[in-house]
């Protein structure tokens, strides 16, 4: 599966206070005649490689920015240049949904898309427009855009940036957003933070564990009562029931499964790297994406394995499920993909301090 | 959608128009229950179930063989004697009926336990919020849910206990008819409301019968029933609490001045899970069929 993490538009409805994508960057939209370009290229990539299947994720900015008929072009151009192929092109979405309307989400169904990524916020003025991030605003856009898309049956899952100003009450945020998705499940990721932290929101890795560590002793005793939760299910999985289900940043094995694609046609790793011009592979517009898919760069990320466990991961015991992390954190620190990530400290930290101890569950050898 | 129930005081004019609907009806007399029976009957319509508030006690009520097969819910105020009571069990337990006693009095738990471990469904329904003795109420569900004697189904625990699920949040609220999902309000004039509440208020969502065919499509029915998201926009609150989803933040005024809900819901929601692990426990194993 090739995964293209794919922002049409870097514009945003919203002023969240973790984004850097609306902060660093004049926001931009990709032209029609790019777009019908890269659809030209998912048929060709997808044609030399009969057995592969593409993921395509609208990202952004916020891709409902795009406009209604921004997406009837895109189904068009998939109709037109991906006749016999486009049963290998999965659509994916990301939105905070507080422009859905029904015409959106009829074209979703022809995309295929039944489920819907989004995020939330529930302390004040983190998320929202405007200077002031009008949250209370923006949150009941964001109930009404829960409401239509449950209307209509499809399903959403939301991630949580757990930041500095949620340290106070983890518990407390952690019923209520489960007392918001009560089917499914949501994620509570560490915020990320790139360069100066302005706002002071950014949390150290310890802090990061200690709010998992506030929460997961009442998640084990009732895990059956919210099973979906991450990274308690990702640990429950990998750790107990053996199965491999790692995000992205874990598995060691994203280089040459994802791609980045901007508005501008640019090319890069993924999301990330492509918003903080870490690596590039150039310009869809110059390359094919079969190309891209094979840039002799993504080696470096095959190599960085043996690496790690030579270096940085020798001997490390939660190696299978971590893989030294994410090679951008690597690089925040250390300028290069090569080392093991300061984000393995939280995760070592919660599994000694927390996870094993209330689990009472060993690590086999 | 499930057309919706409709509840409404009982007013002669009003019931020849709800023809074909299911209704609950208000009455205040137990001499109505034949009449108003016989009228829904004429004009064909479904009886979901009388609703009679009683200003006396149970044992001053006039059960009588006659009201075999009619569903009726009656609050009253008390229990009364149990001289009084005991000679007419054997008819009651017959009957259709569930009677609610008001949690404001607290002999009135003691009432409850005693006639659901004599076999009458019954209930309790909250009056004053603010003076709700959490203390009493947890231990009448103790009672309903984990009692191992045989006993009547005592709402609103009952109610909780089987219909929870936790995917999903349960309304207790339709024990009192009292959920927009399944029920709506009406007057003689046709005005409807989401809840009793609503339309004592006159908040309504809709006017005229034939609205109810398109209340999904009513905005103000979409809020009605979104109601509860109005947590989820405020800094704290209800929506943070670790019983919300068996609450839904009915007692969101009182806690401020009586903490005990939440104490009680954390157990009830934990009763709700016990009573869904029974079930999947006592599931009888299924062999394969020819």
């Amino acid at each position: 599966m090739a995964t293209i993490i794919f922002k049409p538009t870097e514009k945003c409805n919203s002023n969240c206070i973790y984004c850097d994508v609306v902060v660093k960057k004049k926001p931009k939209t990709m032209s029609l005649e790019l777009l019908e370009h890269i659809f030209k290229n998912m048929d060709e990539f997808l044609k030399a490689k009969p057995k592969e299947r593409i993921q395509l994720i609208w990202h952004g900015g916020e891709p409902l920015l795009l406009g209604e008929d921004y997406f009837l072009k895109a189904i068009e151009f998939q109709e037109n240049y991906c006749k016999n192929t486009k049963n290998r092109i999965d659509h994916a979405i990301q939105s905070n949904l507080t422009l859905l309307n029904e015409r959106f989400l009829d074209i979703f169904k022809r995309l295929n898309i039944n489920q819907i990524g989004t995020s939330f916020e529930p302390i004040p003025n983190l998320r929202g427009p405007g200077e002031k991030r009008d949250s209370v605003y923006y949150n009941s856009q964001f109930m009404k855009g829960i409401n239509m898309l449950e209307k209509h049956n499809f399903g959403w899952g939301f991630i949580y940036v757990v930041t500095k100003r949620a340290l106070r009450r983890p518990l407390e945020l952690f019923f209520f957003l489960s007392n918001l998705k009560l089917s499914g499940g949501f994620m509570l990721n560490p915020v990320l933070v790139y360069g100066e932290d302005k706002e002071k929101i950014g949390i150290t890795e310890e802090e990061y564990a200690d709010y998992l560590g506030a929460i997961f002793p009442y998640w084990w005793k009732n895990r059956d009562r919210y099973p979906q939760v991450s990274p308690f299910k990702m640990f429950v999985e990998n750790i107990i029931e053996k199965k491999r289900t790692n995000g992205c940043e874990d598995t060691g094995a994203c280089a040459y499964g994802h791609v980045y694609i901007g508005p501008s046609g640019e090319a890069s790793q993924c999301g990330r790297a492509g918003d903080w011009e870490m690596i590039s592979y150039g310009n869809i517009s110059d390359r094919s994406l079969l190309d891209i898919m094979s840039d002799q760069q993504r080696e470096q990320f095959i190599k960085r394995n043996d690496i790690l466990l030579n270096g940085d991961c020798k001997g490390c015991p939660y190696w299978e499920f971590c893989h030294g992390g994410c090679p951008l954190d690597s690089f925040i620190k250390n300028k290069d993909f090569m080392h093991r990530t300061f984000r393995c400290e939280g995760k070592r930290l919660f599994l000694e301090k927390y996870f094993f101890p209330i689990t009472g569950i060993r690590l086999e050898k | 959608m499930r057309e919706h129930i409709l509840v409404c005081q009982y007013h002669e004019n009003l019931i020849n128009r709800l023809h074909h609907k299911q209704v609950v009806v208000k009455i205040s007399d137990f001499e109505k229950i034949h009449p108003v029976c016989k009228q829904l009957n004429d004009v064909q319509v479904g009886l979901h179930c009388l609703m009679i508030q009683h200003n006396g006690s149970i044992a001053s009520i006039p059960f009588h063989e006659s009201w075999k097969g009619i569903p009726i819910a009656i609050y009253a105020n008390e229990m009364g004697t149990m001289k009084e009571l005991m000679g007419r069990l054997p008819l009651i337990r017959d009957l259709n009926i569930r009677i609610f006693l008001n949690s404001d009095l607290e002999a009135n738990f003691t009432s409850l336990h005693i006639m659901a471990s004599l076999g009458i469904e019954c209930g309790l329904y909250f009056g004053n919020k603010e003076k709700i003795n959490w203390e009493l109420v947890n231990d009448l569900m103790t009672y309903a849910i984990y009692g191992k004697v045989n006993h009547a189904p005592l709402e609103p625990f009952y109610h909780l206990a089987s219909h929870y699920n936790p995917e999903q949040h349960t309304d207790f609220n339709s024990v009192y008819f009292e959920n927009p999902l399944t029920y709506l309000h009406i007057d003689h004039e046709e005005n409807i409301a989401a809840s009793s509440e609503d339309l004592d208020n006159k908040k309504f969502i809709a006017k005229g019968i034939d609205s109810l065919e398109r209340i999904s499509e009513n905005n103000k029915y979409d809020e009605a029933i979104h109601a509860w998201q109005q947590f989820f926009l405020k800094p704290d609150g209800c929506a943070y609490c670790q019983a919300w989803r068996v609450c839904l933040g009915k007692f969101s005024e009182s806690v401020k001045v009586n903490e005990g809900c939440k104490p009680f819901f954390v157990d009830m929601m934990e009763a709700c899970d016990h009573f869904l692990s029974m079930q999947h426990k006592n599931k009888k194993k299924e062999v394969w069929q020819p």
